[in-house]
């Protein structure tokens, strides 16, 4: 799961934060007295290499900008081996540049480890760039499913209706 | 209308309070009096007994540390339990919570003074009673502590499949280290004067020295206690300081 805020440990390191990713599998004692296994340490650091940090490991998350912290969130998911991964307007709270660079990163996961992604979004270029398929919201009922391709100006009006700026959510 | 109904209030509280003590503005006038004694009979400080001096004030410093550090490993963890959002069970919260309150309404001298037939003289019943006291109030700071902790990382861990005990262990405690720094701190200055007070039942250091002192009338020895009370806890505050800005 990636959140629109992240949702990470703030003052303690890209590091830990990636294995707290590993917490539902790993006995109770091991994150109790912060002995994580030389394989745990292993997997959250390629975790994070892979998302470009390996050399912000021992950086406080709170130190690290938007996007990084996006990154880490992004590599807290890796440590999960996830089938799915949900999320929740994952880009919303970033810029623009920054926002590209996160889709790369959540696309790459599924190119390279066949995770299947769920993502709710705002942002209509980034759905139509990244997406396999759109499925369109408005006002709690399905009004678009289908390819990027057929999310036509017409369908889009129909998920964001001209008269109703709020109604898509 | 209201503000007038509150001024009113405030002014008869004054005058029931200031009757009832039979306060008189005169001993305004005669502070100078005070001046005058203090002027005469405090200085110069007698250092003579310097070397008991500090020994008596090493005494105040690890009776105040040994109890403080020990209500606050006491009251740490039992603080999850008095905290809303982390305790288990309501009523576990309103047990806990319960007794802190109960442990805090008692102060430090009446809890010395029952702990003095059992325990004998000296250091023992100021320790305790500073520590059960402190667990009183350390249990209530930081469990107001847990409480305002940020959402954000509780969620994370929980979202992570993270127990309850990972919840407090890397969703909570490190928001709440600095401030729990400072009310440590903040407890251990306190504590340094309770220990002082406690001098005056038996507890040994500075301020039974200085009780003992007063008594018999040598001021000029009490000036010097004075002074190094002032060194002791100003001391404490500088290294406290210090302590919090490493920790951030």
């Amino acid at each position: 799961m990636v959140f629109q805020h992240f949702q990470l440990l703030t003052r303690l390191s890209a590091w830990t934060n990636v294995m707290a990713g590993g917490f539902a599998g790993m006995p109770l004692w091991r994150p109790l007295l912060g002995a994580f296994s030389a394989e745990d340490r292993q997997r959250a650091l390629a975790a994070l290499r892979e998302v470009g940090l390996e050399e912000y490991a021992r950086r406080r998350v709170e130190e690290l900008s938007g996007g990084q912290k996006q990154r880490v969130a992004i590599a807290r998911v890796l440590m999960q081996r996830p089938k799915l991964l949900l999320g929740d307007e994952p880009i919303s709270s970033l810029d623009a540049v920054t926002a590209e660079r996160v889709m790369g990163f959540i696309a790459g996961l599924h190119r390279r480890h066949g995770v299947t992604v769920m993502l709710n979004l705002h942002d209509v270029a980034a759905a139509r760039a990244y997406a396999s398929r759109i499925i369109g919201l408005s006002a709690g009922r399905v009004v678009f499913n289908g390819a990027p391709k057929q999310l036509t100006d017409a369908a889009l009006r129909r998920i964001y209706p001209p008269d109703d700026e709020d109604g898509a959510h | 209308m209201r503000r007038i109904a509150a001024a009113a209030a405030v002014v008869a509280l004054l005058v029931w309070s200031g009757a009832g003590i039979g306060f008189s503005a005169g001993a305004f006038g005669d502070l100078g009096n005070t001046f005058a004694f203090v002027a005469e009979h405090w200085f110069p400080a007698d250092l003579a007994d310097w070397k008991t001096a500090l020994r008596a004030m090493a005494d105040t410093l690890q009776i105040a540390v040994f109890s403080t550090l020990a209500a606050l490993a006491i009251a740490f963890p039992l603080s999850f339990l008095a905290a809303r959002n982390w305790a288990p069970y309501r009523w576990l919260y309103d047990a806990t919570r319960f007794g802190f309150n109960l442990i805090r309404s008692i102060p430090e001298l009446v809890l010395a003074l029952v702990f003095i037939p059992t325990l004998g003289l000296g250091p023992m019943p100021a320790v305790m009673a500073l520590i059960i006291h402190n667990i009183g109030v350390f249990g209530k700071l930081l469990s107001e502590t847990i409480e305002a902790a940020d959402d954000g990382p509780q969620e994370a861990v929980k979202a992570m499949g993270g127990t309850r005990l990972l919840v407090a262990l890397y969703g909570i405690i490190p928001q709440m280290l600095p401030l729990a720094l400072s009310h440590y701190f903040y407890r251990l200055e306190v504590a340094i004067r309770t220990t002082l007070i406690l001098g005056i039942v038996g507890a040994g250091g500075l301020g039974q020295m200085l009780y003992n002192d007063f008594k018999q009338f040598m001021y000029q020895k009490v000036t010097f206690e004075v002074l190094l009370i002032m060194v002791l806890v100003t001391a404490v505050d500088y290294a406290g300081a210090l302590i919090r800005k490493r920790v951030k």
